[in-house]
């Protein structure tokens, strides 16, 4: 059998926009983000799964985009940091680690971020334990998880701070 | 590094998917939450020449929570079992194993199937099907068969699928009573993989403990009831059959350690369910 080197039209909806990508079944979703969308916020860490720093939303919840291939993510919702915030309004996870000194490299930041935002939009509120829980599948080699834990917690309540002033 | 070449297939039933992999033999791979074939894809150790992505295949789906058992379709996914509230009153193991496993980035995708057909010697929904005298039942170009957890894993990945079929759904039965079962390992660090851990299950007259992450296929030992209010002689007795299993030593500890942390894990099941 030989292995085809044909490229498939696809549409992928990433941060709200569709976008239109000719790819090969075999490319990672990871290296299409990056590659074919431009959005290098999708950090390529060790491509088998253990370090998180590729991690994107599908429909809302954290995956592996090394784990993926771009033809499955074809109907699928997709957010990447890119979609959080701007330079000048940022997410209120991203303020967080800004103020609580949660990245220092950035090379897990993006994963950190999206997780971190995924779970507080499940669990508005919650403890210390479940915030390391969660992000046990996102290595940081330059914090040592305690200023990210921070932040998360610090997020937590700016987000509840901002909800009230809304209200 | 990347995965080679291959022809991707997206069926929308069972019967296609099983049509694609008969027509493609050797060289066709099944793709579920792609959480252990695409690691191995990636760094080439497999190297399918045609994947058949079972994700749009909506017969694999759901869990149904009936009277006297529980299914599930294989391609349910790790995560969705440790939220189902109907499965946490029905069988809490279940939440409990869902939970052991990896990350939630590896749970989103990553599915009870494919745990199973994987056959990772330290993966814990093996072990635990087996311990609850699952049913697997498989579909292959000659029809549908069923097959116990407990003879499905024939060693480290290595089963009794064959190239051709798909695991379709699992069947757990369930006693009218609350069944008294949970899981315990040790691992180091949350969501790595067990270095060693046991599936205890209250079964009347006696108690069974399937191990996993010893190296080979689950195995279940069984010690009488009447002893279980005397734990040092439950140790004793746990040591003896662990003693007994075939284990095999890694970087992360030895044969004989490992025979240690066994019957340790064993002892804080037990503890919970005795
Ligand atoms: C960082 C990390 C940590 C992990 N930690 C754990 C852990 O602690 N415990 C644990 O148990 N697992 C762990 N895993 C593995 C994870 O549980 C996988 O989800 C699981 O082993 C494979 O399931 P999958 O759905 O991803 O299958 P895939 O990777 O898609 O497939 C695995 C194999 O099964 C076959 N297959 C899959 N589904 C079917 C089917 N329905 N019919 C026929 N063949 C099928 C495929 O062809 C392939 O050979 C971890 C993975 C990673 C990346
Ligand atoms: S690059 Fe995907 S988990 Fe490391
Ligand atoms: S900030 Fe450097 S890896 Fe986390």
């Amino acid at each position: 059998m030989v292995a085809t080197e044909e490229r498939v039209a696809i549409t992928l909806a990433v941060n709200g926009r569709d976008e239109q990508v000719s790819v090969e079944p075999r490319w990672l979703l990871s290296d299409v983000l990056r590659r074919e969308c431009g959005l290098k916020g999708v950090h390529v860490g060790c491509e088998h799964g253990v370090c998180g720093a590729c991690t994107v939303l599908l429909d809302g919840e954290p995956i592996r985009s090394c784990l993926m291939f771009a033809v499955q993510a074809v109907g699928h919702q997709l957010t990447t940091v890119e979609a959080l915030g701007t330079a000048d309004h940022l997410d209120p996870v991203q303020q967080a680690f800004w103020e609580a000194h949660g990245l220092q490299c950035g090379f897990c930041t993006p994963g950190m971020v999206l997780t971190a935002r995924a779970l507080l939009d499940r669990n508005p509120n919650p403890d210390e334990e479940t915030i390391r829980e969660t992000l046990s599948g996102n290595l940081c080699r330059c914090t040592g998880y305690q200023f990210i834990v921070d932040a998360v917690l610090l997020a937590a309540a700016k987000r509840a701070e901002d909800a009230e002033q809304g209200a | 590094m990347k995965p080679v070449r291959f022809r991707y297939e997206a069926p929308h039933t069972v019967e296609e998917a099983v049509d694609h992999l008969s027509a493609a033999g050797i060289g066709g791979k099944a793709l579920a939450g792609g959480q252990s074939l695409v690691p191995m894809m990636n760094f080439r150790l497999a190297r399918p020449s045609v994947l058949v992505d079972l994700n749009g295949i909506a017969a694999l789906r759901g869990i149904t929570v009936a009277e006297n058992h529980v299914e599930l379709g294989a391609l349910v996914r790790h995560q969705a079992v440790a939220d189902s509230e109907r499965l946490r009153h029905a069988l809490p193991v279940l939440a409990r194993t869902a939970s052991l496993i990896g990350h939630w980035g590896i749970r989103t995708r990553g599915t009870v199937g494919g745990s199973v057909v994987h056959a990772d010697p330290s993966a814990e929904w093996p072990a635990v099907l087996a311990a609850l005298g699952a049913e697997l039942e498989l579909v292959g170009p000659s029809g549908t068969r069923r097959v116990p957890a407990g003879e499905f894993i024939l060693g480290p990945l290595t089963t009794a699928i064959e190239t051709d079929e798909i695991l379709a759904r699992i069947y757990i039965p369930r006693a009218p009573a609350p069944l008294r079962c949970t899981i315990e390992e040790m691992a180091r660090r949350p969501g790595d993989f067990a270095l060693a851990g046991s599936v205890a299950v209250h079964a009347g007259q006696e108690i069974r403990w399937t191990f996993f992450g010893l190296g080979g296929p689950p195995e279940t030992v069984a010690v009488a009831q009447a002893d279980r209010q005397d734990e040092a002689a439950l140790r004793q007795q746990l040591t003896e059959r662990v003693a007994a299993l075939e284990v095999t030593g890694d970087m992360h500890g030895g044969a004989e350690w490992r025979r240690r942390v066994a019957v340790a894990v064993a002892l804080r099941a037990w503890r919970q369910i005795a």
